[in-house]
């Protein structure tokens, strides 16, 4: 990885955003602890089976969503604080610097979002590794399934990260590298809404352009509830949102290559 | 042996409609020997930044031919065996000095063993081994100066490219940098300089090429750029008077504190201006041809060969 690994990794460290990491998972653990007494209650009450099946499914879904809401804010603060690493690495009097080195553009590149992915991605594991087993011993509960829900904070990252290093690539700037992320994530919680919407506003071409922006644009969301399915052990009905989502981010990496290997500095 | 050449570089940056082309570079040639020092002068805005991030596959050339070490810039191998400080630069902040090193290192493929032997020696050559672990942001210019001189030359590269190398750095530091040039030269490795104090280009360079808008004027050895051609001081009890050189040999330019200083149509003319002065029995202590300053020959040329416009050149690219 030439040294950018571990660039990536000092760096979130001169951040402050490793101690905001584990400030986060100190609280949720804090959480977790403070609810085990109830959770334990719910499980060791005498119930009628139809009852208790029912309280079970209810921790198995505090169990899922709680950590799926966990991992979410840890990839939230990963996608905050990376946004600015490639825009700060290719600006004027940094740049030189790297790309004076003997790695190509594309291996520079895609060393450095590697790195990042690896570095916040690992973090983001361990972080909910350590979450997970403070709750299987406080509410004495474990399902493999759950573990999916890391595999979610990975797939998100990565496509997080795609959009991130376009606009880094392309404009040089945290700031909208950090707009499109947002523009992006407002767009693909609405976009699934587009039916309601078409009902209300009857335009073909507003009914076909959110059809296209819903198929085009990543479904992080929807990627989340097809992991917590697969947590749940259920069958996925349709695995259109993972493989889209997984399409758009490599188009993302190969259009940041793409600008990256003609661009000036 | 040529380690860098360039042969009709041409580099255009499209900066949109308003402000149309800039030419950086104009059919740009030159050659950098081994185990030379090679400065690049010119005014700002010239193009020598440019030429040398060119070199480095920092810029993309819009044509011409360029090769280092052999290998076009765009192939990362051609990076192999060079170093670069680049001028106001801006090294990661988050790292310590010895960091910057290591980061340096790995990027060049060197093994953990390799940059801990580099670096021991590179710190207390630029004097940064007792700031080496202190962070980059907390270094002044000077300092950060020197650990970018260190980190150019971690992989022992066989051509260092330095952009304003003694730039924010103290008068000692200067000579100190001066020296590990020196020092480079003599292991046979290649050094190109880019800077604007043409004193220090002066004391260190073999050779240099004048930029302007873009253009080589002159690529020539520091010491033809600075003897002005057939002008000689001789050292003679004239007094204050000038003497009637008869024109096809020369004139008098000017009476000097210990004799005279002349112009001649050839270096002939030097016999007839001392058989002249021996006729007239007039004591003659010595000859000297009449140098300038690499300064005043900068300064000559440019503004002699100031190029009619047509398309906008130079301005800032670099």
């Amino acid at each position: 990885m030439k040294g950018l690994t571990r660039d990536t990794c000092n760096e979130m460290i001169d951040r402050k955003l490793f101690w905001v990491f584990v400030a986060v998972t100190v609280l949720t653990i804090l959480i977790v602890l403070l609810s085990a007494s109830t959770v334990k209650t719910l499980k060791a009450g005498e119930a009628p089976p139809e009852v208790a099946k029912g309280i079970g499914d209810l921790v198995d879904a505090y169990l899922i969503n709680g950590l799926g809401k966990f991992l979410s804010i840890l990839v939230f603060l990963a996608v905050m604080g990376t946004a600015g690493l490639i825009p700060s690495m290719l600006s004027r009097g940094r740049a030189e610097f790297y790309m004076s080195k003997p790695i190509s553009r594309t291996g520079l590149l895609l060393n450095k979002l590697v790195g990042m992915w690896a570095v916040y991605g690992g973090l983001t594991v361990v972080a909910g590794l350590v979450c997970l087993g403070v709750m299987v011993l406080s509410y004495d509960l474990f399902k493999i399934g759950v573990l999916w829900m890391l595999v979610d904070s990975l797939v998100a990252l990565a496509v997080w990260f795609s959009i991130t290093g376009l606009i880094g690539v392309i404009s040089g700037s945290y700031a909208f590298a950090v707009t499109a992320a947002f523009l992006v994530w407002i767009a693909q919680s609405l976009l699934p809404l587009r039916e309601g919407l078409a009902q209300i506003v009857n335009s073909k071409v507003l009914t076909t352009t959110l059809d296209i922006l819903y198929y085009v644009l990543p479904k992080p969301s929807q990627v989340s509830d097809l992991f917590a399915q697969l947590a749940r052990s259920k069958e996925v009905a349709d695995w259109m949102p993972l493989w889209s989502t997984l399409l758009f981010a490599l188009v993302m990496y190969a259009a940041s290559l793409w600008f990256f290997r003609r661009k000036d500095y | 042996m040529n380690i860098v050449s360039v042969e009709n570089v041409v580099k255009i940056y499209h900066t949109g409609m308003k402000r149309g082309n800039i030419t950086a570079l104009n059919e740009v040639s030159l050659s950098i020997d081994q185990a030379e020092i090679f400065g690049l002068l010119g005014p700002n805005g010239a193009g020598k930044t440019t030429l040398m991030k060119v070199l480095l596959g920092i810029t993309r050339a819009t044509s011409g031919g360029v090769t280092v070490m052999g290998l076009s810039p765009a192939d990362a191998g051609s990076r192999e065996k060079v170093g670069y400080l680049p001028e106001n630069h801006r090294f990661p902040n988050h790292l310590t000095g010895i960091g910057l090193l290591e980061l340096a290192g790995r990027m060049c493929g060197m093994s953990n063993a390799e940059i801990k032997t580099r670096a021991d020696e590179l710190l207390p050559l630029v004097g940064m081994d007792k700031w080496a672990h202190t962070k980059i942001r907390k270094y002044s210019k000077g300092m950060a100066q020197r650990i970018g001189l260190a980190q150019a030359l971690i992989n022992d590269p066989d051509l260092v490219c330095l952009d304003e190398p003694t730039d924010g750095v103290d008068p000692v530091g200067k000579i100190e940098i001066r020296e590990v040039l020196q020092r480079i030269k003599e292991q046979g490795k290649s050094v190109l300089l880019n800077s604007h104090l043409l004193s220090e280009v002066e004391s260190v360079a073999d050779r240099v090429a004048i930029l302007s808008k873009g253009r080589v004027r002159r690529v020539d050895t520091v010491k033809h750029l600075t003897s002005r051609q057939l002008e000689y001081e001789f050292e003679a009890e004239i007094g204050d008077r000038f003497l009637d050189i008869p024109p096809e040999i020369g004139k008098q330019v000017a009476v000097t504190a210990n004799g005279m200083r002349v112009e001649l149509k050839s270096r002939e003319g030097v016999t007839h201006i001392i058989d002249m002065l021996r006729q007239r029995r007039i004591n003659i202590y010595a000859v000297t041809p009449v140098k300038m300053s690499l300064e005043q020959s900068f300064i000559e040329l440019i503004k002699d060969q100031a190029t009619p416009g047509g398309q906008q050149s130079g301005g800032g690219a670099s």
